[in-house]
């Protein structure tokens, strides 16, 4: 009905994608398969209406929990994904892959100040990537303002981690094993799941 | 019947919610509220708000990427 | 007002559910998860700061951080880093999405409100990710994925930061008489 309406546009933007694409290959080979996965995933984000931001706010505004049980099966799936890409290089002695960084006070602060952040501007950080996509003008600004409180925050970094507490990453397997690690985050996990539900169906 | 007109244009979540909201408490049964928005996950929420609270919409295609979303207050 | 109905059929149902949304995601992040490391957002655009800082006289080179990937603070070592072929990857990704659909549009500043709350929410939230070390995706999603303690305590006070943030949305908003 609709479709052709936005051909030309359309065109283009599979030129630029062919053609960034390219130039990503020639500069390393494995570039090109970032750039397809890059790709699908802007694709899915779109197409399923993803918000992160609206995970948590929607919460408190509107007792919409549907995007907060998005993130939770999201986060279900990267688990049994990076676990078995984890397992395979624990049983090959390699060190443990993922993200698994430091923890202390200063995440505390930074998540304060990255979840009211994000409230404010209307998206969080995929959210900006993904509203800038979609044309808002507006969040080419928020792009800048992420870029330079970033350079704000690795300056002020040491200065955090110095002055509170703060301590190496934490691998929770190490400290409690891997049989319970297995069980407890899909438990937490799951839990968190029934009580989105429990709380919206308290509310009808 | 009072009819009000909500110029959502260019606003990001959770605004043009937050606003239709806050404009819907103050209509009377009858009245109709509509949003024109170019972003598609207002008019996302604002479907299922509407589901939620049992008011009748009607959506609009206006342009490309803008929808012109009535709702009638029960 | 009934062919609000049908029009759920013929467009908006065309969005796919959020369940579906959220399982392709952690697939692709998966993927990604096979190509070094999971899906992160900020920590590239971080360097592309650090690099326009460089350019500008500065030695962020010096400054203590831990990286999730190697500093990179040429521009055009920077343009083919992993971060951002992702970043822009994602960008393309939405306007091909969009532009497929026939529903892209170049949508202008509202009101210098607006101006206002997005620069002062993106400097807090990249000053915010850079300390607790990754945003939602990489930071929370990653973290949890990844069986790190910090992603649960991001979680915990992003949820806080999060609920300070809707209740002043909802004051401006109250306020405002738009």
């Amino acid at each position: 009905m609709k479709k052709n309406r936005q051909k030309r546009l359309s065109l283009g933007v599979i030129g630029f994608i062919t053609a960034f694409g390219l130039a990503a290959f020639v500069a390393d080979k494995r570039l090109l398969v970032i750039w397809g996965i890059g790709i699908a995933l802007g694709f899915v984000l779109y197409r399923s209406g993803i918000c992160f931001a609206s995970a948590f706010r929607d919460v408190f505004l509107f007792r919409d929990f549907s995007m907060t049980r998005m993130v939770i099966i999201l986060t279900g799936v990267s688990f049994v994904g990076i676990g078995i890409i984890q397992a395979i290089a624990a049983s090959r002695g390699l060190p443990v892959t993922g993200r698994i960084y430091p923890v202390g006070f200063h995440t505390a602060v930074g998540g304060v100040l990255f979840g009211f952040g994000m409230v404010l501007a209307g998206g969080c950080a995929s959210g900006t990537l993904q509203r800038i996509g979609e044309g808002f003008i507006l969040f080419l600004t928020v792009l800048l303002g992420i870029a330079a409180g970033s350079v704000l925050g690795v300056y002020h970094f040491s200065w955090w981690v110095n002055s509170f507490f703060s301590t190496d990453a934490v691998f929770i397997p190490d400290f409690i094993g891997w049989i319970p690690g297995l069980v407890l985050t899909p438990v937490l996990l799951g839990g968190l799941y029934l009580v989105t539900v429990a709380i919206e169906k308290r509310k009808r | 019947m009072a009819e009000i007109k909500l110029d959502m244009l260019g606003e990001v979540c959770p605004v043009p919610l937050l606003t239709a909201q806050k404009f819907i408490g103050e209509m009377k049964s009858g009245d109709t509220l509509s949003v024109e928005t170019d972003y598609n996950r207002t008019v996302r929420n604002i479907i299922k708000w509407c589901d939620d609270m049992g008011y009748d919409f009607n959506i609009e295609d206006k342009d490309d990427g803008v929808w012109l979303v009535t709702i009638e207050k029960k | 007002m009934k062919n609000g109905r049908t029009f759920i059929k013929r467009v908006v149902l065309d969005y796919w559910p959020y369940w579906v949304g959220g399982v392709l995601l952690g697939i692709l992040n998966t993927l990604l998860a096979c190509f070094d490391k999971p899906w992160g957002i900020t920590g590239n655009i971080a360097q592309w700061g650090l690099a326009v800082c460089r350019a500008a006289g500065g030695q962020p080179e010096t400054w203590f951080y831990v990286w999730d990937e190697p500093l990179k603070l040429n521009f055009a070592e920077l343009l083919f880093s992993r971060g951002t072929v992702i970043n822009l990857g994602v960008i393309m990704g939405v306007m091909l999405a969009a532009v497929l659909a026939a529903e892209f549009r170049v949508k202008k500043v509202k009101s210098a409100r607006q101006l206002a709350l997005g620069i002062a929410g993106g400097l807090l939230m990249g000053y915010g990710a850079r300390l607790a070390l990754g945003c939602n995706i990489g930071g929370l999603v990653n973290g949890i994925a990844s069986q790190s303690l910090h992603g649960w305590v991001f979680g915990l006070f992003l949820i806080l930061g999060a609920w300070a943030g809707s209740m002043f949305m909802k004051y401006l908003v109250s306020k405002n008489g738009n």
